[in-house]
């Protein structure tokens, strides 16, 4: 049954470019912002060596930031967890830093590191923090209160319990959070090298400058693609792993 | 997060965003620390109301693009999400396709989208419908299904028209979900707006700030964050208000 919604999903897409590639070319000439799916692919192809080397610089920052990102975010949460009185004053903080527009942050990470891999990593880190701080508290939250009583009744350390019972029953929400971040940390990444001079962000941003519609739409493809590899990557892992229950509320 | 709170917590929240931002002014002033870095609270201050003007126009457009491209994103997720409930094959194609847009940073096609519409506030609108668009239709989509099936079939075994199956159970169990999205998606519509104006437009917030930057008026380019800021949290604010005054009944918290 599954397999067949992939199906019907995958001949719906394929529909959707083949009717693309008809229309392109009946009224091409007349519309030349939207290239037929043929001549972005020959964009693709001819550029693909510049591309390679650009998305590579982009997934290096969108990792890095994933990592320390996520990182920080899960290490906040531990916190808020072991001395909720921190919860009680950090908590606005971070909902706060959250508000302001990433957009707005980019400019000023460009003029305190200037151009290069620190600012889109930056960002790109910032963009995965506040997911994972909100799911991990969520979820180290989730414990049931009865499996926490034992571990005290059995004079459990504080660190032990966290191990054994509130890092396990948190793991649906923590794979949640990072289907949400991995994406945003491709986003943050791009939107972060937009006002700098190289990776997928540069590049949608210079072709979009030059006009050059059809490498512009192969960029913007492949930037989707890999954000969407991202969430599928961890969409996996979650139905690999957390198949005893499924955080509730997530669509 | 709630938002009517007891009054001590306000007022602890308060001193504590002042005491941060005197901290902030004196160690700006102590150790001179240059404009482009951070510039002192007063700075941003005095540019904030030396520009107020240019500001307030930027703010109002922005916010006015945001809005728009926010209702109108909202109504259409809506209306496919209740044509998705009555017509399941279209769901089973449209839903994940739609489950894989609203995760996809869709922030990043801007520059594409100021090729295909224009430079223009079409653009920075149709930016912020798609923002919303996904979630809305998303969320509103697993709120039509969530009904339980013992209400499912109470409604069946009481012969209650569709009509009624909607009204009574079906849309009031999908408001949760749907509130959930609006308040993700109203500050994201405000973001969407100011990065669609980096691309395709020299007004609103968005370019007020890179403009700004470019220029080295630092404490302009914090005062247009400081607003920008201030309208995305607005947004998130309005958004839990309206939730607080549909939503009567005790939900789960998203």
């Amino acid at each position: 049954m599954r397999r067949r919604a992939w199906l019907e999903t995958a001949v719906a897409l394929l529909a959707l470019v083949a009717v693309w590639e008809v229309i392109a070319r009946l009224v091409g000439a007349r519309f030349p912002v939207v290239p037929a799916p043929s001549e972005i692919t020959a964009a693709g192809a001819r550029s693909a060596y510049p591309i390679w080397l650009n998305l590579r610089l982009t997934l290096i920052e969108a990792l890095i930031g994933l990592v320390a990102g996520s990182g920080l975010g899960l290490l906040l949460a531990a916190t808020f967890v072991a001395w909720p009185r921190a919860e009680a004053g950090l908590y606005n903080l971070v909902v706060t830093i959250h508000s302001i527009p990433l957009v707005a942050v980019a400019p000023i990470l460009l003029i305190w590191f200037g151009v290069g891999i620190t600012a889109p990593t930056l960002v790109a880190a910032l963009a995965c923090f506040f997911p994972m701080v909100v799911g991990a508290t969520r979820g180290f939250r989730a414990a049931s209160q009865s499996s926490l009583d034992l571990m005290r009744v059995l004079d459990a350390r504080p660190w032990r319990s966290f191990l054994r019972v509130r890092l396990p029953a948190s793991l649906p929400f923590l794979i949640a959070a990072l289907k949400i971040a991995a994406p945003a940390a491709v986003l943050g990444a791009t939107v972060g090298e937009w006002l700098g001079t190289a990776g997928i962000g540069y590049l949608l941003f210079s072709s979009m400058a030059n006009f050059q519609v059809a490498l512009l739409w192969a960029t913007m493809l492949i930037a989707a693609a890999v954000a969407a590899i991202g969430y599928l990557a961890f969409a996996v892992v979650e139905h690999v792993v957390v198949d005893w229950h499924p955080p509730a509320g997530e669509g | 997060m709630t938002l009517i709170r007891p009054l001590a917590a306000v007022l602890r929240d308060a001193a504590a965003v002042i005491a941060f931002v005197i901290a902030w002014q004196l160690v700006t002033v102590a150790f001179s620390v240059p404009a482009f870095l951070v510039p002192a609270p007063s700075a941003i201050a005095q540019a904030l109301v030396a520009n107020a003007g240019r500001i307030g126009a930027a703010l109002g457009q922005t916010a006015a693009e945001a809005a728009l491209g926010f209702a109108a994103g909202n109504v259409l997720g809506l209306a496919l999400a209740l044509l998705f409930a009555r017509v399941r094959a279209l769901e089973r194609v449209g839903l994940p396709i739609a489950i894989a847009l609203r995760s996809v940073p869709l922030i990043a096609i801007a520059p594409l989208l100021t090729i295909i519409l224009g430079f223009g506030p079409i653009t920075i609108i149709v930016m912020a419908v798609l923002i919303s668009f996904f979630p809305a239709l998303v969320g509103a989509a697993s709120g039509l299904r969530a009904p339980s099936a013992e209400a499912l079939d109470l409604m069946h075994v009481l012969d209650a028209p569709e009509r009624v199956r909607y009204a009574r159970l079906r849309i009031p169990a999908a408001l949760p979900f749907v509130f959930a999205a609006f308040k993700v998606t109203a500050p994201a519509a405000v973001l969407a707006a100011m990065v669609a104006e980096w691309t395709a437009a020299n007004s609103g917030l968005g370019y007020l700030i890179i403009d700004a930057g470019e220029q080295y008026r630092f404490p302009l380019m914090w005062a247009g964050i400081v607003a920008a800021t201030a309208l995305a949290v607005a947004a998130f604010i309005a958004a839990s208000i309206a939730e607080r005054r549909v939503i009567s009944w005790p939900v789960e918290s998203a």
